[in-house]
């Protein structure tokens, strides 16, 4: 059997109560909350991703390519 | 259908459910592509069953194809996938080392996007995981886009093909500088079949090198270096000269050695082949790619490159020069634009004793 590797996710509609848990419901209904990578302001149905880090949470539009570009680890060296 | 009718015939119930056991333990990617299809029948009945579904359809299709992929080479796809609900989370139990991200998973109409994004998702940690830090981000992002594509290609899922050539390609160039080269450097070597069987497979023995080193840009230039050379070589015109004989890095030292020129093989058979591997070996290679073109795809006709390949990789080992290694054979379009049989044979160099 091979081992498997987990990607988090969360269901469209589980959503309101994982970001109740995060304590960022209410800005993002108030239309506070923009994309990091594209500054798009995200609500309920335009969400792709959630990053959250122990300072901040970083939220990414439904857009992939805004997804792909906060997603990339940072420990890579910079390509010149 | 008729073998599952049969078993009932013959067996009855319990011998239909224990085919049914042993088929999910034997092969359990395609036993949740299955559970994902037949739960997707049921999807109108509720929310639970809908999520059910997509979360094995998608588990399905990436775990699958994941396998298939590391079938091919050994250990470039080492994992399956296992997307994972999560209801809510405790920042303070995350691990600041690692960033972790949870990708909006939605239950109707967004099929290609939900595959794209946990596709992508899962290529990072999923694709040759060991060498990740070592790789710069244009050429880790390249990575992760070209085996997308190839997943997307294998389960000819046009659509969301479509929404990653006009949506996502584009804009993530923009983002990352290096990336498109990346792109089409990579889609050029798939199509010659050199991706996954020797980039891929290259840079994970790479990874696990240098598995304990702190990620340098070295380290970067070095993989980079190195698909350059791989590319030079893949769009080399027949019976041309490379510049270099093989790309002799500090942590990868690997050569071609092509076998195809007719008044060589006919002139002097398998010794210039085994005397350019004794130089590889005395100038520090320690992997050689034995190379050999067939005929075109459709035409029956014995390859006497393929046979000079499979001698001259019979006498290196004879000899003690290498220890032979996988020999992968493949149709694959050459540089020349026709889809030939292509045969790749790996030599490990033993080291010279002289």
């Amino acid at each position: 059997m091979r081992k498997r590797i987990e990607v988090k996710a969360v269901w469209n509609t589980e959503l309101e109560h994982l970001l109740s848990s995060l304590g960022i419901l209410e800005p993002l209904l108030l239309g506070e909350l923009t994309c990091a990578n594209c500054g798009r302001i995200i609500d309920l149905d335009n969400l792709g991703a959630i990053i959250p880090q122990q300072d901040k949470i970083v939220l990414a539009c439904d857009y992939t390519p805004c997804i792909h570009a906060l997603s990339t680890p940072e420990v890579h060296p910079q390509d010149e | 259908m008729n073998e599952a009718l049969q078993i009932l015939q013959n067996w009855g119930p319990w011998g239909l459910l224990a085919a049914v056991i042993i088929f999910v333990v034997t092969n359990p990617e395609k036993a949740e592509r299955v559970a994902g299809w037949f739960l997707g029948l049921f999807s109108w009945t509720g929310r639970g069953i809908r999520k059910a579904s997509i979360k094995s359809k998608l588990q399905g299709q990436v775990s699958n194809f994941a396998l298939s992929v590391d079938k091919e080479v050994k250990g470039i796809m080492p994992y399956n996938m296992r997307l994972n609900f999560i209801k809510e989370i405790d920042r303070a139990q995350l691990d600041p080392t690692k960033k972790t991200v949870i990708v909006c998973i939605k239950d109707r109409g967004s099929e290609d996007q939900n595959l794209v994004h946990a596709m992508m998702a899962f290529c990072p940690v999923g694709v040759v995981p060991q060498a990740r830090p070592y790789l710069g981000i244009a050429m880790n992002e390249g990575i992760n886009i070209t085996v997308t594509r190839k997943l997307l290609n294998r389960l000819k899922h046009y659509s969301a093909l479509k929404y990653m050539y006009e949506k996502v390609l584009p804009e993530c160039a923009k983002g990352t500088p290096g990336l498109d080269a990346f792109c089409r450097v990579f889609d050029l070597l798939d199509e010659s079949g050199l991706f996954t069987r020797v980039v891929l497979s290259e840079i994970r023995d790479f990874g696990a090198r240098i598995e304990t080193r702190y990620p340098e840009q070295s380290h970067a230039d070095e993989a980079a270096e190195f698909v350059t050379y791989i590319y030079q070589l893949a769009t080399k015109p027949e019976g041309d000269e490379m510049p270099e004989t093989g790309h002799l890095g500090r942590y990868i030292t690997t050569a071609f050695v092509f076998i195809g020129t007719r008044e060589v093989m006919w002139k002097r058979g398998a010794t210039p082949y085994l005397d350019h591997i004794r130089k590889l070996r005395a100038a520090g290679f320690e992997k050689a790619y034995l190379a050999a073109r067939g005929a075109a795809k459709g035409i029956q006709k014995p390859s006497l490159s393929i046979r000079m390949a499979e001698r001259v990789s019979y006498l290196a080992e004879r000899a003690k020069l290498a220890k032979r290694g996988r020999d992968m054979s493949y149709y694959a379009t050459a540089a020349d634009g026709v889809n030939r049989l292509q045969v790749l044979i790996e030599l490990v160099l033993l080291p010279s004793t002289s």
